[in-house]
């Protein structure tokens, strides 16, 4: 899917660069400004790909702010209540798969929670490590 | 190895993990009953050559894994169990290498397939896979058949040690029943679910079309895919719906079906049919071959395939008949393939859950902890890590609030005004694509997002599949009874889901105040709906647009998400928002929208209020804002919904969306309207009107100049006065309360609340 790829990519052909799904669900306040500051960074030194977070919060501001595609699941406790019995596992999988199938996926990348705080851009940028498409 | 190495299991179930069909749905449904017992329960995989292809572990387990009910033992891990269940004689056959680090006490062969297919050919060797068992484990297995077909084919085999009783496969029939008092649908719906291999369906032609009619007198659900049925007849009917298999889980897709008729392929030799046996669990009516009449005796109907249209016609016209069919069904089930059925045979062969110094019901109690996928129930099971849990599924019926994005929150607004008026026979749930809609779950709604086209900035030709899939996936999912869309255009995928989800009723919130001209085939598409539903316009008189020659809409007044009595006094208002008794204060808010398109206008509000001494300018931040717009000297304030602090302001200069528009006039402010332009709302109009009216002040465009002279109007204190009291007395009402009746109206006449 030829989504938009970032407010800094404007260029002819920045839609046909490959999608990196980042998964960042469990971010605590603040994470979300970190993590989307820290991709804009790679994505910005390595012109390679379009990053498109998952997250289970309602912080989508700091990733719409760049012009990056934000999808959202659900957390376990509201799962739980909207589907009782559905197991949280199987319904986070289930969603990536569409995610990374609907919109052509390269790669995903789950970051462990906790680790936006450490996240540092040199390491983000290993994701613009992929060959062009 | 030493003994500190090793982990105990009670249980050790060995199968071809990969396998989708009923060998693993069999294995999670005991796994689950141990878990419920308190059975500690690892799972070893077998290479097997009942599939060749790359694939993960079954779903049916996957989940079970993942929320601690069971775990996945790795080449290496040193385990050992107090029995094993070998399920499949051919996953036995097919092992090759023996697990050394893996002992077990006792060893039970499950012998889920005949020996022999309706052709006579072999399918496995019992004394090989004996021999194989033996070689692996150190231990003789007992065959263990699980119907008399196979017990008979292995009897008459001879040379393997055959358990007196049946293993009986398990299904809590809790999860899986559908309530059927009410008898089948007035168009009965007939259904199968199978695995989607040749053997699953008849070979000729003449029995699939008798089996399965393609006709207008009954509908054919499939699931599973229907490929086979392609082979044999060329193609698939077109009445059919069929869904792939996986596309959702069979107790949804049952609860669907009134007949469950099940023929295949009669080289076939179905060894039980675990299909049969969750479709009886389900409630729905079995129809069956003869030859399943020694496994299922009354619990089914039996009948050749150019017989099954008479069995449906007369049960679905003779409601007491189709109950009590329906009910003997489900307690056959109940009564002989129960969890504590297996919790016995698991006792009787290893006794109580072994004890080795963790909580006993560790499995159990973990899965039951929040995040664990149970319920706030508190009469809810542990989670099994299954599909949605029928059991405690809400007694109210589940709208699907479903909101497009539009720069405002025009549309998220008005369905919320709606599901705060709905009565407790409702459940709302949002599905939307508006950024905002985290908003609902500060009323305690669940929601989802999607994407809209303009977040994703693609044409119509790539968003329109993507909305349809996500769309018929969180239908799937949650399974609501009714939806209600607003939005001026409804989406291709909501008209595509109608084929998909004939039952779900479709109401459609569609706002007036179209532009005059305005193309008109968004409309046509009002024949999707149960139920359209307009929300008055306070501008009504001045609506030149295309709907106002329609009459296919129930009218209501103005929907607004508060009442006029939610509307703070100024003095609680500026308490709420910190400010000063005292302050002159504007309120400035322009609605959604990016910082490009509302800079300038904020920049040339400032300006001209600027010119006023002693003012201060407060700029709303609303909460679909891609960013921040932000001047100099305008204090940003966020405030949802606008009206419950609006008679803190002096004066409000509004963008004519439809929310600021009527929270304005409903609150009484001095308000200058000023219009945005949009490709549907007339905010013209609007804003016209309201100066027409004697409610405020229209302008046309935004300049300091034209806002200056505005405000002038509109300050001077007579005219402030006048405004409020025209407004008190002129504003109509809050149509909310009204429109979600009309919504509970049509699902009482459908039948789905009462």
């Amino acid at each position: 899917m030829a989504f938009r790829p970032g407010r800094y990519f404007v260029q002819d052909g920045a839609r046909r660069l490959p999608v990196v799904v980042v998964v960042a669900t469990g971010l605590t306040d603040g994470e979300a400004e970190r993590i989307a500051r820290e991709f804009e960074y790679a994505q910005m030194m390595t012109g390679s790909f379009r990053p498109l977070f998952v997250i289970d919060s309602a912080d989508f501001a700091p990733f719409r702010s760049r012009g990056y595609v934000v999808e959202r699941v659900m957390r376990a406790h509201e799962l739980a209540v909207a589907s009782p019995g559905d197991s949280y596992g199987e319904y986070l999988f289930s969603r990536l798969r569409s995610i990374a199938s609907d919109y052509g996926a390269a790669s995903i990348v789950p970051l462990p929670e906790g680790s936006a705080a450490t996240l540092r851009g040199s390491t983000a940028r290993l994701v613009g490590a992929l060959a062009p498409a | 190895m030493t003994n500190a190495d090793v982990v105990e299991y009670d249980m050790l179930m060995v199968s071809d993990l990969r396998l989708s069909g009923g060998t693993t749905a069999s294995m999670a449904e005991e796994i689950r009953a141990h878990a419920a017992a308190g059975y500690r329960t690892a799972l070893l995989h077998v290479n097997s050559s009942l599939t060749s292809k790359t694939l993960g572990v079954s779903a049916h387990l996957s989940a079970l894994v993942d929320d601690g009910l069971a775990t996945l033992v790795l080449p290496g891990d040193r385990v050992h169990a107090r029995h094993a269940i070998v399920r499949h004689p051919v996953v036995a056959q097919d092992m090759t290498e023996r697990p050394a680090t893996v002992t077990v006490d006792g060893v039970s062969l499950i012998a889920n397939h005949p020996v022999y297919d309706g052709a006579g050919a072999r399918q496995y060797d019992p004394v090989l896979a004996t021999e194989k068992l033996a070689g692996s484990f150190g231990q003789d297995p007992l065959w263990r058949p699980i119907g008399p077909v196979v017990r008979r084919q292995l009897a008459d085999q001879g040379g393997v040690a055959l358990a007196g009783d049946d293993w009986r496969n398990l299904v809590d029939v809790s999860r899986w029943s559908t309530e059927r008092l009410g008898g089948p649908r007035a168009v009965p719906v007939l259904g199968r679910h199978s695995r989607p291999h040749w053997t699953k369906w008849p070979d000729s032609a003449a029995d699939i079309l008798a089996a399965y009619p393609d006709s207008d007198r009954v509908r054919v659900r499939v699931l599973g895919g229907a490929d086979p049925v392609r082979a044999v007849l060329g193609r698939v009917p077109g009445r059919w719906l069929v869904e792939p298999f996986g596309a959702r889980h069979p107790a949804h897709f049952l609860s669907d079906v009134d007949f469950f008729v099940y023929y295949h392929h009669p080289g076939w030799v179905e060894a039980f049919g675990r299909n049969i046996l969750e479709a009886l669990a389900s409630g729905a009516v079995a129809v069956l071959p003869e030859h399943f009449r020694e496994s299922y005796g009354d619990a089914a109907v039996y009948a050749t395939p150019a017989q099954v249209g008479a069995v449906v016609a007369r049960l679905a016209a003779d409601r007491e008949a189709y109950v009590t069919q329906s009910k003997l069904g489900s307690e056959f089930v109940a009564s002989r393939y129960g969890y504590d059925v297996h919790v016995d045979r698991v006792a009787a062969l290893i006794g109580p859950p072994s004890a080795d110094g963790r909580p006993r019901a560790s499995q159990a109690a973990e899965a039951a902890q929040p995040g664990r996928g149970t319920t706030a129930d508190p009469g809810c099971r542990p989670n099994r890590g299954s599909r949605p849990e029928r059991a405690s599924r809400p007694e109210r019926a589940r709208v699907l609030f479903v909101s497009s994005n539009g720069t405002g929150m025009g549309h998220l607004t008005r369905l919320l005004a709606m599901a705060n008026r709905a009565t407790e026979r409702i459940e709302p749930f949002f599905f939307s694509m508006s950024s905002a809609v985290p908003v609902v779950a500060q009323y305690g709604y669940n929601w989802e997002y999607c994407p809209s086209r303009d977040d994703l900035d693609v044409d119509a030709k790539e968003w329109n599949p993507f909305f349809a899939r996500r769309f018929a996936d969180v239908v799937r999912r949650y399974r609501p009874r009714a939806l209600v869309f607003d939005g001026t255009w409804p989406y291709r995928g909501l008209g595509e889901a109608k084929e998909q989800f004939p039952d779900l009723l479709y109401v459609w919130s569609r706002r007036a105040m179209w532009k005059k001209g305005h193309r008109t085939d968004p409309l046509e598409k009002s024949a999707w709906f149960d139920l359209v539903i307009e929300p008055g316009e306070f501008a009504a008189e001045a609506d030149e647009g295309p709907t106002t020659r329609r009459t296919d809409a129930h009218k209501v007044a103005p929907i607004t998400l508060l009442d006029r009595d939610d509307v703070l006094d100024r003095e609680a208002a500026r308490a709420e928002l910190g400010m000063a008794p005292d302050e002159r204060a504007v309120l400035v808010t322009l609605g959604g929208g990016n910082a490009n398109d509302l800079g300038p206008d904020l920049e040339a509000i400032v300006d001209a209020v600027g010119r006023r001494p002693g003012w201060h300018v407060y700029a709303t931040r609303p909460p679909i804002a891609r960013a921040v717009t932000s001047a100099a000297g305008v204090r940003t304030i966020s405030m949802y919904p606008l009206c419950r602090t609006l008679a803190a302001f002096d004066a409000a200069i509004v963008a004519c969306g439809y929310n600021a528009y009527h929270e304005s006039i409903l609150a009484g402010v001095p308000t200058v309207f000023v219009p945005k332009a949009k490709v549907t709302d007339d905010q013209q109009a609007r804003a016209r009107y309201a100066d027409q009216a004697g409610v405020g002040i229209g302008v046309e465009e935004v300049t300091a100049a034209s806002i200056g002279q505005a405000l002038d109007r509109l300050l001077e204190p007579e005219s402030a006065e006048r405004i409020r009291r025209r407004c008190l007395r002129l504003y109509p009402g809050n149509g909310a309360a009204e429109a979600m009746a009309l919504v509970e109206q049509v699902l009482a006449e459908k039948g789905v609340i009462v």
